[in-house]
């Protein structure tokens, strides 16, 4: 055999051998749960959200989903297994856009699971953020369901290094850690003293009147990345819900002359997620004696595990629940509220 | 679809490979070309099947006009320099749609204050390389230098996969003989080993290299404001080493497997950061672009036939062109602006210059390389002005953020283990600084690549690396000029 010809062929036949071994070692370990649920015999390593969320969308058994941002980081699982009646998976991004819950949605609607609520928690970072990208960049391939996934995640060393590694390290360390999260994620100091400590108040901006742009940007996240879910799973109950924000998030709105029009985008969100029979909503912003009460909080908008066990029974017991006659009005006290308030006498 | 993509390392290559030299050991010869035609616009349209009925328009149309020339060739002078003209000005007008209609209108709107509609018009790929190479093709049909072509070796000419969608531009008299040959219709195992260690080495050089630094000008270019000095030093100096190791990256593996289908692609690069001065670095770097322009506008306006001062405005003229070609932008201007002035005072000052020190004068060009490079990359000028001014703004160190994203590729991570982090990344900079300015580039490596052991094992690894380093990585600079 010609020289040329010999270091040719052991070439490719090497090559191809190195890469199905690599492969074969990725398959066997499958640190982010992408051809089954987790391993006993693992320790998972903590390595964010959106690496383990799609394995966990297309592998675990549930009814119920919820997605959301932070907000919903330290909501109880087992609690809303057990008020909801259901058996649920969380499914968080950091400071998520509705692309990131579509995304993730999709895999979930695409999995072996029939599922009967969605529980999202919706914002006005979603509803008036991007329709058509991540909050980070996504490793989007995870959540592909092609040969295209199967090749970028079996012959990826950084996935290898990262994960393989510190799982099989934590597992010959002894530590036992699971891959899904049920509880308490979002840690920090909370109180008022840690969370006004964070806020940095902005010059007052002029009053904007036109909410057009804001309105054009909900139905761009409505139309884009939340109806067509709803619409196509008529099956599937929708249950949005607005968190109780410190009334620090509604003081930079009003510092920064936007929290009229913001109202209008969210009144004009509501009253077009209503018009669908598989849609519920419940609206937490307005309650006054939680969000003005600063020592739930650990800075503006992120709260404590009590506020999202509080929201759970809340839900469960259809305690601000928003319905077509109502939708208006609720918005409304909350607009009422947000200009009788006397901001000032917090920095005081 | 991407050189450094799993879909074509691992299927579309081995699978056209198989099929061109399949129907060429049965004879099929016309067919395996028309194989490799739809290979190529199938490795085109994937990335948007949108952009398969421009380029298909642009070849069909470019063919039959350089048909009509050719027929016209004994008959009326004006008719024959109608219908060239209007083969110019259609490949002109359809690259200026494309590229640069809505900056146009940004323009007017900005000097007028008027509020015409932006087009959003997506710039097909390689738009820019397809039609050079189209142009000159009719300019040589015209000016009588082109035998007649068959469809498909035209078809061919234009399309062929490897060089498709950024170069390197090569010329019609290149590449066709090269087709028809024969002897390059069988497989030959001399040309595999050079192709396989090119390709691997081009891989290496996009995966590993140049999308490392790629996180860094990326995080750099969007946190301007705040950015300390070493940050700001750190991107300026990163872009210059990502854009080169990006784009030889590429024409590296274009020209192996142009050598794994017995196909020579023109030399693109020839280590351009050894360049001492701006009129060398030019003779160095994406050379089959200062061959065409040279060619085709430089020489056309006169060159350095019409006395000292037209030489000099030619030259500023083709790096003007060189600038505006490469985007619709005014940072592109600019750049292409810098180096016509670098290129003119080169020459003007030759005798005084010749007498500084080699060394003095790679450091004054690296340096001006590194200043033109900023605005190449900057989304505006101001952006530019603000990272230069960051070079001055105090600090050490690299923040939390670009650390985190630095640690992700393993490479990265596994040296910051037993080393400071901050060392880490400068001996990484270092390291291919190094590489690019006093290392063997790929041609020169691919002219000794008789096959060996130790060859084997160091494509071997690069390889094998590459591929397992895909993943979740940027596409190539190039692709959008």
């Amino acid at each position: 055999m010609k020289k040329s010809m010999l270091w040719t062929l052991s070439f490719v036949i090497s090559a191809v051998l190195c890469l199905a071994a690599f492969a074969a070692v990725m398959y066997v370990t499958d640190p982010l749960l992408q051809y089954g649920t987790e391993s006993k015999l693992f320790s998972y390593y903590e390595y964010g959200e959106m690496y383990s969320n799609p394995g966990i969308a297309e592998h675990y058994e549930y009814d119920a989903v919820m997605v959301g941002t932070l907000m919903i980081e330290n909501t109880d699982v087992d609690e809303c297994d057990e008020l909801f009646g259901c058996n649920m998976v969380r499914l968080p991004y950091s400071g998520g856009t509705t692309y990131n819950m579509k995304t993730i949605l999709d895999v979930c609607f695409r999995s072996d699971n029939n599922i009967k609520n969605v529980y999202w928690e919706l914002d006005e970072f979603q509803l008036l953020g991007s329709s058509t990208e991540p909050r980070y960049p996504l490793p989007e391939y995870l959540y592909r369901d092609d040969c295209v996934k199967d090749a970028s995640y079996l012959l990826n060393i950084d996935i290898f290094y990262h994960y393989t590694m510190n799982n099989l390290l934590g597992t010959l360390k002894g530590q036992q850690q699971n891959a899904e999260r049920r509880g308490e994620t979002l840690f920090g100091v909370f109180g008022k003293e840690a969370m006004l400590s964070t806020y940095q108040r902005s010059e007052k901006q002029k009053q904007q009147t036109d909410a057009s742009k804001l309105i054009e940007k909900v139905d761009e996240n409505l139309d884009v990345n939340i109806i067509p879910l709803i619409e196509a799973n008529p099956g599937t109950k929708f249950t949005f819900f607005f968190v109780p924000f410190s009334v620090l998030y509604w003081d930079k709105e009003v510092q920064n002359g936007t929290f009229d029009i913001t109202m209008d985008a969210v009144k004009h969100a509501i009253n077009r997620l209503l018009e669908y029979e598989n849609v519920t909503i419940f609206f937490y912003h307005n309650e006054t004696e939680i969000i003005t009460n600063l020592d739930n909080y650990k800075d503006y908008s992120h709260y404590s595990k009590e506020i999202n066990s509080w929201m759970t029974q809340s839900m469960a017991e259809g305690h601000g629940l928003v319905t077509k006659e109502n939708a208006d009005e609720v918005v409304e006290s909350m607009r009422e509220f947000v200009h009788a308030y006397d901001f000032e006498a917090l920095f005081k | 679809m991407l050189f450094n993509s799993y879909v074509f390392i691992l299927l579309f290559l081995p699978i056209t490979f198989a099929a061109y030299f399949g129907l060429n050991r049965f004879k099929q010869y016309t067919l395996s070309k028309y194989v490799l035609i739809v290979a190529s616009l199938f490795f085109y349209g994937y990335f948007n099947p949108w952009y398969l009925l421009i380029i298909v328009s642009s070849i069909l149309l470019n063919y039959i006009l350089g048909k009509v020339i050719r027929r016209l060739e004994d008959k009326s002078n004006g008719l024959r320099k109608s219908v060239f003209v209007i083969g110019i000005v259609a490949n002109i007008g359809l690259l200026f749609y494309f590229k640069y209609f809505d900056f146009l209108i940004i323009n007017i709107n900005t000097i007028f204050s008027a509020e015409f509609n932006l087009l959003n018009i997506v710039l097909p790929l390689g738009i820019s390389f397809f039609t050079f190479q189209q142009l000159s093709y009719l300019i040589d049909t015209y000016k009588k230098e082109v035998p007649d072509y068959h469809f498909a070796d035209y078809a061919l000419f234009v399309t062929f996969f490897p060089q498709l969608v950024a170069g390197p531009i090569v010329l019609h008299g290149e590449m066709l003989p090269q087709f028809e040959s024969i002897e390059n219709k069988k497989i030959n195992f001399d040309n595999l080993v050079c192709g396989i260690q090119a390709f691997s080495i081009g891989l290496a050089k996009k995966v590993i290299v140049a999308d490392t630094f790629g996180k860094i000008v990326d995080y750099g270019h969007l946190h301007i404001a705040s950015l300390n000095s070493f940050e700001a030093i750190l991107t300026i100096f990163a872009y210059t080493l990502q854009i080169y190791f990006d784009f030889s990256g590429y024409c590296d593996m274009a020209t192996g497997i142009g050598l794994m289908f017995n196909i020579k692609l023109p030399q693109n690069f020839n280590s351009p950061y050894k360049a001492t001065d701006i009129v060398d670095f030019w003779k160095r770097w994406h050379m089959t672009l200062t061959r065409f322009l040279t060619k085709y506008i430089y020489i056309p306006l006169g060159g350095n036939r019409k006395g000292e001062i037209r030489k000099y405005l030619n030259i500023f003229i083709v790096f003007l062109v060189s600038g505006i070609w490469h985007g619709a932008g005014y940072t592109f201007i600019f750049w292409g602006l810098f180096h016509g002035i670098a290129n003119v005072l080169t020459r003007l000052l030759d005798k005084p210059l010749s007498k500084v020190p080699k060394a003095i004068k790679w450091i004054g060009t690296f340096l001006f390389l590194n200043f033109s490079w900023t605005y190449f990359r900057a989304t505006s000028i101001g952006n530019a002005n603000a990272l230069f001014k960051r070079v001055f703004s105090g600090g050490l160190g690299i923040n939390a953020e670009l650390t985190e994203t630095l640690l992700q590729p393993t490479l990265i991570s596994v040296f910051s283990q037993f080393l400071p982090f901050v060392a880490v990344i400068i001996a990484f900079s270092l390291i291919f600084l190094f590489v690019a300015v006093f290392c063997k580039n790929t041609n020169e490596k691919v002219i000794d690549c008789n096959p060996k052991f130790s060859n084997w094992i160091f494509t071997m690894i690069l390889f094998v690396y590459s591929v397992l380093s895909l993943s979740g990585i940027s596409t190539f600079l190039y692709f959008n000029f």
